[in-house]
């Protein structure tokens, strides 16, 4: 795996992770402490409701109080009238005297104006006998004939008789068999100058003000009572319409659970079921349950009245509303990690092609190297790095100085041996020429020519051995003159004319028209030499033919040197060309030779920039071909 | 043809000596090149055979000293050397007044056929 990979990979992991790590921390944190306040906050709104739910109470107390201050109410029952006891007519209608007419009169406009300046359904004059005096609902004043003298089975009928001047008992609610809805009542005694309370007055508040009360922006409050019932929602506008919409004369029939809902409607778990026990066990408190798969936060509150429990109810989606929510938020934090992390993974990239791109180079460099001709590395940084390039650079300053070590010992084996050959086949060549040193016998002769023939041998194989030796250090050297193929081939005929005249070969030249070419001749003379002297080795004895042609081949000549001997066995081609390789046959044996002729060929040909193949068969002679460029193949750049 | 040798291996000045001579040239030879160029300033020769590797004084010693005394046109300098050399490095050579080069080891014939040719060019 790459560094650079490697690198990415557990860089990512560990922005990722962090990022990752981080951000659910802190969002958590945020979260917890969001939900914190969410939580205090929906608990001062719950006191808040409450107090409004108090004042309420109170001021309605107030009212009903400052109302039966006016001194009519005491003038009504301190009237001997009134005080003589109730008068009705045949059909059971309470009778009023004029002097009780006036007063009722006024006490009527009185409630009247009270009622218009508040939010109650009905008001009532209530005897001690259960007899209503006066009788007001939603501002209708009730005709004589319609006051009820039953008022005794009334609620709130005994508790009011039991406070003082200026109590205020609150009645539960029960549903008005006047203004046909559900109510709550206040009462107050009237107490006359001598302390006696001859009757109490009360007025009626639909419950519907609790409804408007609960009523929350965000999230859902009701009030529940004792026996669970939820008896306002801020969720349930119907209960402020139909559900108090009763049959009227139900007054005593006002179980709370023909009309509201349970709380267990709000939701059935064993986790919603604790809170309600909570509610139920404490006067305040908080806490969460699980709906939909989302989490609810319930805030409660006992009300001073009735043991009704205020309940705030808000799903975690509502938490932190306002210009943002946590779910925002949580959004938000997402796209800010992802974000980072991407920003961090950049860098990573970044920051790891940094890293490889020195080694990158450095390998590219390596790579591109001429194995001949080292250069140093370029790579330079101002880290570790640095270390890893001087290091290589003296290893190639070693290896270049061993070059030159084996360039130099090359020339000097060049020139030492061929220095000795020089008397040896100056000699040989002296004595043969009987003329200057005297005659020789047959057989010094024979020794001579001996000597003779493998100095000449020796020469070649030295030839082979350095031409090769320069292929590998690819310190070949070409001269590049301009050549007439035609000329050329002709001199090689000529030159070698000596060779195959003894085995009576058949040289024939194919090549038509005029071809120039500009390459090395000496060395393109070696490869033919080599090629034709091979094709003379393994001709036949006799009728022994060697075709050579030329021939234009775009920006190259094609060579080819064809004979009819023995062939190659297809098996053997493919080692053909390489170095010290030598057919094993015995004929070859024969041939002797130091196996490098034809590397050495190849290696020319390429260096020249051509290509050398051949084709043969067994027993069906053999067909070299290479190509050679027409013009000297461009420099390598160095 | 008047024809000094400069070559330290005496084995090659001998072998020179005997077949030069029989072939009606006038041949003589010293084995270092520092004498060598002195022999060229005393004497006057057709042509000269300069061995180029030598120890101490080298042949390129001698054509650098020839140049200098301004007689490198005096005589033909024909480089007689087995040191593998490309054409090109000859050719710089013969820039410097060097007449050509035959190279070792070579077939007697042939150096006696390039010394006719040499003469006559």
């Amino acid at each position: 795996m790459n560094i650079s990979i490697k690198l990415m990979i557990l860089f990512s992991t560990l922005i990722v992770a962090t990022v990752g790590t981080s951000s659910f921390i802190a969002f958590q944190s945020v979260e917890a402490s969001v939900i914190d306040s969410e939580l205090q906050d929906m608990s001062s709104v719950v006191k808040f409701k409450e107090n409004e739910i108090q004042t309420l109470h109170s001021r309605a107390s107030e009212d009903l109080v400052f109302a039966v201050q006016n001194p009519a109410f005491v003038d009504y029952f301190e009237l001997p009238d009134t005080q003589a006891g109730n008068v009705y007519d045949e059909n059971g209608v309470k009778q009023f005297t004029p002097e009780q007419q006036v007063i009722k009169d006024k006490l009527d406009t009185w409630i009247y104006n009270f009622q218009s300046k508040f939010s109650v359904d009905e008001t009532c004059l209530i005897d001690d006998k259960g007899q209503e005096h006066t009788r007001l609902t939603f501002q209708e004043i009730a005709p004589a004939d319609d006051l009820s003298s039953e008022e005794a089975a009334a609620p709130f009928f005994d508790p009011s008789f039991l406070l003082d001047k200026a109590e205020v008992h609150l009645q539960y609610p029960y549903v008005s068999p006047d203004s046909e809805r559900w109510v709550f009542a206040y009462t107050t005694p009237i107490v006359t100058s001598d302390g006696s309370k001859p009757a109490f007055y009360h007025f009626e508040m639909p419950i519907i003000v609790f409804q408007e009360l609960v009523d929350v922006d965000v999230g859902r409050m009701y009030v529940v009572d004792p026996d669970g019932f939820i008896i306002a929602d801020s969720d349930d506008s119907s209960l402020a319409n139909a559900k108090y919409n009763v049959n009227p004369g139900t007054i005593t029939d006002f179980e709370p659970s023909d009309y509201f809902p349970s709380i267990q409607t709000v939701y059935a778990s064993s986790e919603f079921n604790d809170i309600i026990q909570g509610m139920q066990t404490s006067t305040e408190g908080s806490g969460t349950y699980s709906k939909d798969g989302e989490k609810h936060y319930v805030s409660y509150k006992q009300l001073p009245t009735f043991g009704w429990t205020l309940v705030y109810d808000k799903p975690y989606s509502l938490m932190l509303v306002g210009d943002t929510n946590l779910s925002n938020l949580r959004t938000t934090m997402a796209i800010v990690a992802s974000a980072i992390s991407a920003g961090g993974l950049l860098a990573v990239v970044g920051v790891s092609s940094r890293i490889t791109k020195p080694i990158n180079q450095l390998a590219k460099e390596c790579k591109s190297q001429n194995p001949a001709h080292l250069k140093k590395v370029t790579v330079s940084t101002k880290d570790e790095f640095s270390h890893v390039s001087t290091a290589i650079n003296g290893m190639i300053d070693q290896v270049n100085q061993l070059e030159k070590q084996k360039e130099e010992f090359s020339s000097m084996v060049t020139h030492e041996l061929k220095t000795p050959l020089t008397p040896i086949i100056g000699w040989c060549q002296t004595l043969q020429n009987q003329k200057i040193l005297g005659p020789i016998n047959e057989k010094q002769t024979k020794a001579i020519d001996s000597i003779l023939k493998n100095a000449k041998r020796l020469q070649l194989m030295i030839g082979d051995v350095l031409d090769a030796q320069k292929l590998d250090m690819d310190r070949m050297r070409f001269d590049y003159k301009d050549i007439s193929v035609n000329e050329f081939l002709e001199y090689l005929h000529t030159n070698l004319q000596n060779v195959m005249e003894p085995k009576q070969i058949e040289y024939i030249n194919n090549t038509k028209g005029e071809l120039k070419i500009q390459s090395d001749k000496n060395r393109l003379e070696q490869v033919f030499s080599n090629l034709i002297l091979n094709a003379v080795d393994f001709a036949p004895q006799e009728n022994g033919r060697i075709e050579i042609s030329a021939e234009d081949n775009g920006d190259f000549i094609l060579f080819h040197v064809k004979d009819n001997g023995i062939g190659i066995a297809k098996d053997n081609q493919k080692d053909l060309f390489k170095k010290f390789y030598q057919v094993d046959t015995s004929h070859a044996r024969k041939h002797g030779g130091t196996g490098l002729g034809l590397s050495v060929s190849k290696g020319i040909i390429e260096g020249l920039g051509g290509k050398i193949s051949v084709e043969s068969d067994e027993g069906k002679g053999a067909d070299f071909q290479f190509t050679v460029p027409k013009k000297p193949k461009p420099k390598e750049k160095e | 043809m008047k024809i000094l040798g400069i070559d330290d291996n005496a084995d090659i000045t001998e072998m020179l000596d005997t077949v030069l001579n029989s072939a009606e040239h006038e041949f003589s030879f010293v084995n270092n090149g520092k004498e060598g160029l002195e022999k060229i300033k005393q004497n006057t020769y057709d042509m000269v055979l300069l061995d180029l590797s030598m120890p101490n004084f080298t042949g390129i010693d001698v054509v650098n000293g020839l140049n200098d005394a301004g007689i490198m046109n005096k005589q033909k300098i024909v480089l007689f050397t087995a040191s593998s050399m490309t054409d090109t490095e000859i050719e710089q050579l013969l820039k410097k007044g060097v007449h050509s080069c035959i190279r070792k080891p070579v077939d007697i014939p042939v150096l006696l056929e390039k010394l006719v040719e040499i003469e006559n060019s």
